[in-house]
């Protein structure tokens, strides 16, 4: 709930947080409205992390190390210029 | 030269710079000894004193000479240099001007290199426990790293064969020569600082050891060490173990190697991502196994104390209660029917009708017993009773009562 707001939810951050759900439902017996509560927040989350995993796109970049500007990084494919 | 000569300080000093450019024996000199005072200047010049036991000499070293050296120089380090002597004309003082620049053998490298190893390491920049894991799932991976040469592609292409989405944010440095280790370290701190960036590689190609040097120097060790996203070093060849590497969260054998450890399989991912949905059912459905176990344990709890359970058992023993009243009563009620019996066979026992079994008869006029003749008159009506049966009977004839007497004394 408090997630909401902040920044996206890192794919990481999101499968930490699943983990936390499916272990406090296993955990030990909640109340009948607390286990559906986690449940559908597990459900959602798990939703949105499959949506996220289905959306990744391929990035390969370059930082300036002055500027700090990033920009694609094409690169010479044979490796060694 | 006849006579004394009088010489500004610029005349005789050009003439001594002159002596000692035109003498071939002070070009292409190769000089041993020990590096002090060292100094790296802004334009890249390189400043010190070389030295042993009983001499020492100013020393500079040219950006553009400095550009070409592998590994930069250090305090106390016995090296090798060549050049040619010359005069500083300005100071007034010979100098030394270094072409290049060399250990005295890489065994001087070594010891420093183990010298540093050995401070770090009691400061605890090396301990097991300081390493950290490395994010399972990766957003963005950091690369520090040349930008021409294998290692960035074999990165990339190790990365994506793994995870054809991954995404790499590549740093470009230098990573070898002087400046290298500021740019390691300022790429370190710019990709930590970057929010995506979950993990960072550090990498470079194999090489001897002065070409790794980059990565024994202090800036770049304690860069990694204190570097808040985790670190894998993969730098040089497996045999080749730089402090960088000891650093590091882990060190991977070779630049693809890292990569390797850093990018999930995707498939992997997407398989963890399904187990993650069923542990969640599984753990509904626990929930709910849970709730319906208890919910039948209340139901036996409840049904054991429901009231009407309680109104059973109360009436079941007001039943036996009332079994019990029963039996006392009748049993009161049989002794007193006994008891009565028994009153009335006493009672029977002295009857007067007792007699008249044994032939005596009573009679009776107007319900009153006759005890004498002179009770009654002729034509009297009387009633005689028997011991069984009556009978109504007239008197016909009333006697004299001599025999009277014997009759009262028997009745």
């Amino acid at each position: 709930m408090a997630v909401k707001k902040k920044k996206a939810l890192s794919f990481e951050e999101g499968m930490q947080e699943l983990t936390v759900l499916v272990e406090k439902l296993s955990g030990s017996e909640l109340a009948l409205e607390e286990s559906i509560a986690l449940y559908e927040q597990g459900v959602k989350l798990h939703a949105e992390l499959e949506a996220m995993l289905a959306q990744q796109k391929k990035r390969i970049e370059m930082i300036d190390p002055d500027t700090a500007e990033i920009e694609a990084f094409e690169g010479n494919e044979n490796g060694v210029s | 030269m006849a006579g004394k000569l009088t010489l500004t300080v610029s005349q005789l000093c050009e003439y001594i710079r002159r002596m000692l450019q035109l003498d071939p024996m002070l070009h292409g000199v190769e000089l041993k000894g020990e590096i002090s005072n060292l100094k790296f200047h802004q334009t890249g010049t390189i400043f010190f004193t070389l030295k042993d036991e009983n001499a020492a000499l100013n020393c500079v070293m040219y950006a553009s000479d400095a550009a070409r050296l592998q590994a930069a120089p250090f305090e106390g380090m016995r090296a090798v240099v060549s050049g040619s002597v010359g005069l500083y004309v300005k100071g007034g003082q010979m100098q030394f001007y270094a072409s290049s620049l060399r250990a005295e053998g890489v065994g001087v490298l070594y010891e420093r290199l183990l010298a540093l190893k050995a401070r770090l390491s009691k400061e605890g920049l090396f301990d097991a426990q300081r390493k950290r894991p490395l994010p399972p799932y990766p957003d963005t991976i950091g690369v520090v790293t040349s930008p021409t040469g294998a290692v960035i592609y074999d990165i990339m292409n190790v990365s994506l064969r793994r995870d054809p989405q991954t995404r790499i944010l590549l740093c470009p440095v230098r990573v070898q020569g002087i400046g290298a280790a500021d740019e390691v370290v300022q790429a370190i701190r710019l990709l930590e600082q970057i929010d995506s960036v979950s993990v960072i590689i550090v990498a470079r190609g194999g090489g001897s050891m002065e070409d790794l040097w980059t990565f024994n120097e202090e800036d770049v060790v304690r860069a990694v060490a204190a570097c808040k996203k985790p670190v894998v070093s993969a730098v040089g060849h497996e045999t080749d173990v730089t402090l960088c590497d000891l650093a590091a969260d882990l060190r991977a054998p070779t630049p693809s190697a890292a990569a390797e450890c850093v990018t999930p399989l995707r498939s992997e991912t997407l398989a963890e991502l399904a187990a993650m949905r069923e542990a969640l059912d599984g753990a509904l459905n626990w929930q709910m196994g849970q709730k319906q176990t208890s919910l039948r344990l209340l139901e036996a709890r409840l049904a054991a104390c429901r009231p009407l359970k309680r109104l059973e058992a109360e009436m079941d023993r007001l039943a036996q209660s009332r079994v019990l009243l029963r039996r006392a009563i009748d049993g009161r009620i049989s002794l007193a029917e006994t008891e009565l019996f028994q009153r009335r066979r006493e009672l029977e026992m002295l009857s007067p009708y007792r007699v008249l079994s044994r032939g005596y008869a009573i009679v009776t006029k107007e319900g009153q017993a006759v005890r004498s003749c002179e009770q009654v008159a002729d034509g009297d009506m009387v009633t005689i009773r028997f011991a069984s049966g009556m009978a109504d009977a007239k008197i016909l004839n009333i006697r004299e009562r001599h025999d009277a007497g014997d009759n009262d004394e028997t009745m």
